[in-house]
């Protein structure tokens, strides 16, 4: 059923693409509709305990950005990330992406434009094969068959997991899991493409293939990260976030080269 | 544990059926019938080397059945009819029945089997692919999409499970030189550690159930969920069904005609 | 060790596993149709709590608890799946986990699932849930009071769940009632103080750890109370059938019974000593008591069952 295209150096074990797999990321057919942008306006949030997680966010990235959220634990940053596809709904203020306001009528098609990949794939995968996972978004998109069928084999093919397609996700190695889970976010063709942690639990050359792999992205990119080497390679704009706030925003080698600022905000 | 199965993704319905119409048969069969029981074997033997599987692996995994027996053994000394000896053992007066000895033997060979046809079906499909082919037979969507996502996520819980195990072990210690209370703890602190491992536990589920809606709803899904891709409808269904029918129809046939012991 | 409540193959008579899948299937469709209704935050979350907590069942069966020197309970957990996701939610879970103990791990048989699925899931789940919340509520209502109620339940739910395995093997004529019940409850009288024990330890702790999930989780049903007398029939019913059936069964097994009555007065001991496993002190044989003691579980569950309503109807009014 599906073709093998050309991988010769993705073998299992392999935690992330050479770079044979990046030139098909390049030639990927799928062109995102939207322009990648994204525009919040005084957000607020206070979850339904009460706690106030966001304290008036005001941010705006232009389409191809790549952006790292950096700070604390607890900061605030996977809450603002879960407004970009609308899983939290602000409780004051607004959010723009692609230039439609988060609501119940775009919500369809912001889901389809932000592609949020999670810290632990094992949360992102929970469907028996991987070519089932990465089916779901076109599927629910309700795509045709032929449609699902080529999104997914042009997904699977940028990430370089084409040969794991009838693999159960619990036999894949975490690097493997990595990989697909970004697939199952492809598949959607999405304008913005968010990650929370993406290093986590990956080794040096792991890291490395990220890096690598992060950049043949053409898409919004933003990622959520302690790794400040990470940000430092791949992401030439930070902000900031702490206990709900921006605390800055701007070139990533000027903020990670003010020490108080790292330290005042548990960067360093 | 779980090997990989070959026909992942294939229509399991016709694996299903004849597993289930053949451990009916081998149940139909009348107390005694070890000849038409042994001929059931052959079949299942011969099934499970055409499928890569030696008789000998199929037969110990069969084996899993045994300790039920424990529950037929007192039907071997309780009943009176075909009394094989009975007499006294020390003060007690002991009879077995063969009538009884029948029963619990035939109980026993069957359970075998039957493990067996199951441990078959599993080298014939996945448990995937079987949950998709019982919602094809109208098995409802939540009992459907909750054991995929049961089966899916049951070696990370029980991976979690175990890794908080060995930590509960990793601290039992026993003392050393102090004097010892009582080791172990009392039976309420116990309950009360082994408590806190399944809370926690729970709240990790919960939390991951939680994160896993995140995820799904992050790909579109909005009301009905529906995971995993339906594979294409087997085309020779029906005669394979009916290849079924006929081999239970040899069975029962063998259960009736063979003679009974 | 561990007596294992998972038939196997072979072991039931073909009426009775018909009976029984028959049972479980109207009451899991009936439980299917009650999870359907609307749960409006997010419909597609349900399933996945479900499956999730499922694998939860599953692992958490995996916690032993030493009860006595040599011997460990497991948890079975019925009555805190019931707790944790509802009666009805909470039956699809344990009737899915027999299923797939059956199917993956044949850990039970696939035509004894319906037998299986019925005393664990629904005498042990669906029943032991409107158990726990009857006494829970009798009690006063109270988080205390209702997970204490949850710990007797779950007591119960596992004699019970053992009683009704063996009833369905004396019934299809492989084990002896006389013997079997007896030494089953009684060794399962003892596993399910460990069950009852973790039952209860488990959610204290979950409540005193995040009382919101269960809040949340463990949501009352908002059914009126004629639907759920509907339901308490429906389910008591289901048992009387089983009593009917056990009063008008296969005479040989009756005789069989009666004639161990001499048997049983003269050498009480001797199949307990084969089998190390049940060492139950203290037996009286005689088919009245075993008949007197199998109608007793369901004439105090029953009684329980209808206190419960009454409390509640009461507390609600």
């Amino acid at each position: 059923m599906t073709e093998q295209h050309e991988h010769p150096h993705t073998h299992p074990g392999a935690a992330l693409p050479h770079s044979h797999g990046h030139e098909h990321a390049h030639e990927a057919p799928l062109t995102p509709t939207g322009d990648g942008t994204i525009a919040i306006s005084h957000l607020h949030f206070r979850y339904p305990d009460g706690t106030e997680a966001l304290r008036g966010i005001d941010l705006a990235i232009a389409g191809g950005e790549k952006v790292a959220l950096l700070g604390p634990n607890g900061a605030g940053k996977s809450t603002l990330m879960l407004h970009l596809n609308g899983i939290h709904r602000p409780t004051h203020g607004t959010v723009h992406v692609a230039g439609a306001q988060v609501s119940n009528e775009t919500i369809g098609r912001v889901r389809a434009e932000v592609g949020l990949v999670f810290q632990d794939p094992d949360d992102q995968l929970f469907s028996p094969t991987v070519w089932d996972d990465v089916a779901f978004g076109p599927t629910h998109m309700g795509l045709t068959p032929s449609a699902i069928h080529d999104r997914v084999e042009v997904a699977l093919a940028a990430v370089g997991a084409l040969d794991l397609a009838q693999r159960a996700p619990m036999r894949l190695s975490i690097g493997q899991r990595k990989r697909v889970a970004l697939a199952t976010v492809l598949a959607m063709n999405p304008s913005i493409l968010v990650f929370d942690e993406p290093s986590a639990g990956l080794d040096p050359r792991g890291r490395r293939e990220l890096i690598e792999l992060l950049q043949s992205l053409t898409q919004t990119l933003i990622v959520s990260t302690h790794d400040l080497e990470l940000a430092r390679a791949a992401f030439p704009r930070s902000i900031v976030v702490d206990r709900g706030a921006i605390v800055a925003d701007g070139s990533t080698s000027e903020i990670l080269a003010k020490r108080e600022l790292l330290l005042a905000h548990g960067l360093a | 544990m779980i090997a990989e199965p070959r026909g992942v993704g294939h229509d399991a319905r016709a694996a299903v059926i004849a597993t289930l119409a053949f451990v009916m048969a081998v149940a139909l069969l009348p107390p005694g019938s070890y000849l038409a029981l042994l001929f059931a074997w052959l079949l299942l033997a011969f099934a499970g080397a055409v499928l890569g599987i030696s008789p000998g692996r199929l037969a110990r995994r069969g084996l899993v059945a045994l300790p039920f027996v424990v529950a037929a053994v007192p039907i071997v000394f309780t009943r009176s009819d075909e009394l094989l000896w009975a007499g006294t053992v020390g003060p007690l007066s002991v009879q077995v029945s063969g009538a009884g000895l029948r029963i619990a033997l035939t109980a026993l060979l069957k359970a075998w089997i039957s493990v067996q046809a199951s441990v078959l079906l599993l080298a014939l499909a996945s448990a995937p692919s079987i949950v998709t082919a019982l919602r094809r037979m109208r098995l409802p969507d939540v009992i459907a999409t909750s054991a995929g996502l049961t089966i899916r996520y049951l070696e990370l819980l029980r991976d979690e499970a175990r890794r908080m195990l060995r930590a509960r072990t990793a601290r039992s210690a026993s003392p050393v030189g102090v004097g010892r209370e009582r080791i172990g703890g009392t039976i309420a602190w116990r309950a009360r550690t082994t408590g806190s491992l399944v809370g926690s536990l729970f709240l990790r589920a919960y939390s991951r159930a939680q994160r896993i809606e995140e995820a799904a709803a992050s790909r579109g899904a909005t009301g009905s969920l529906s995971i995993g891709t339906m594979p294409a409808a087997d085309p020779r269904l029906t005669l394979k069904v009916i290849g079924v029918l006929l081999l239970v129809l040899t069975l029962t046939l063998a259960g009736a005609l063979l003679p009974r012991l | 060790m561990y007596p294992q409540l998972h038939i196997p193959d072979g072991f039931l008579s073909p009426q009775i596993s018909l009976l029984l899948w028959v049972a479980t299937a109207v009451l899991v469709g009936i439980a299917v149709r009650r999870t359907g209704r609307a749960d409006v935050r997010m419909i597609a979350s349900q399933p996945i709590l479900m499956g999730v907590l499922g694998a939860f069942i599953f692992a958490a069966q995996m916690f032993n608890f030493p009860v006595a020197t040599g011997t460990s309970g497991h948890l079975l957990g019925g009555v805190l799946a019931g707790y944790l996701l509802g009666p009805w939610a909470g039956t699809i879970v344990m009737a899915t986990v027999v299923g797939i103990q059956a199917l993956l791990f044949q850990d039970g048989g696939l035509l004894a699932l319906g037998a299986n699925a019925f005393n664990m899931g629904i005498i042990g789940t669906l029943g032991g849930s409107f158990v726990a919340r009857g006494i829970g509520t009798a009690l006063g209502g109270s988080r205390s009071a209702s997970i204490f109620g949850a710990g007797a339940a779950a007591w119960l739910a596992v004699v019970a769940a053992a009683g009704f395995t063996t009833l369905q093997l004396g019934l299809s004529g492989t084990t002896n009632i006389a013997i079997g019940l007896p030494a089953m409850l009684g060794v399962h009288a003892v596993i399910g103080i460990g069950e009852a024990l973790i039952t209860v330890a488990a959610l204290t702790f979950i409540a005193q750890t995040a009382p919101d999930i269960l809040a949340g989780v463990a949501a009352p049903s908002k059914a009126s109370p004629v639907r759920r007398l509907t339901t308490g029939v429906a389910i008591a019913g289901a048992v009387a059938t089983l009593a009917s059936l056990f009063a008008s069964a296969d005479p040989d097994g009756l005789e069989a019974v009666a004639e161990q009555l001499g048997f049983l007065n003269a050498g009480v001991g001797a199949p307990f000593e084969l089998f190390p496993n049940y060492t139950i002190p203290g037996l009286d044989g005689g088919a009245s008591t075993v008949i007197a003691g199998v109608l007793g579980i369901i004439v105090v569950i029953g009684v329980l069952f209808a206190l419960g309503r009454l409390a509640r109807s009461r507390a609600q009014s």
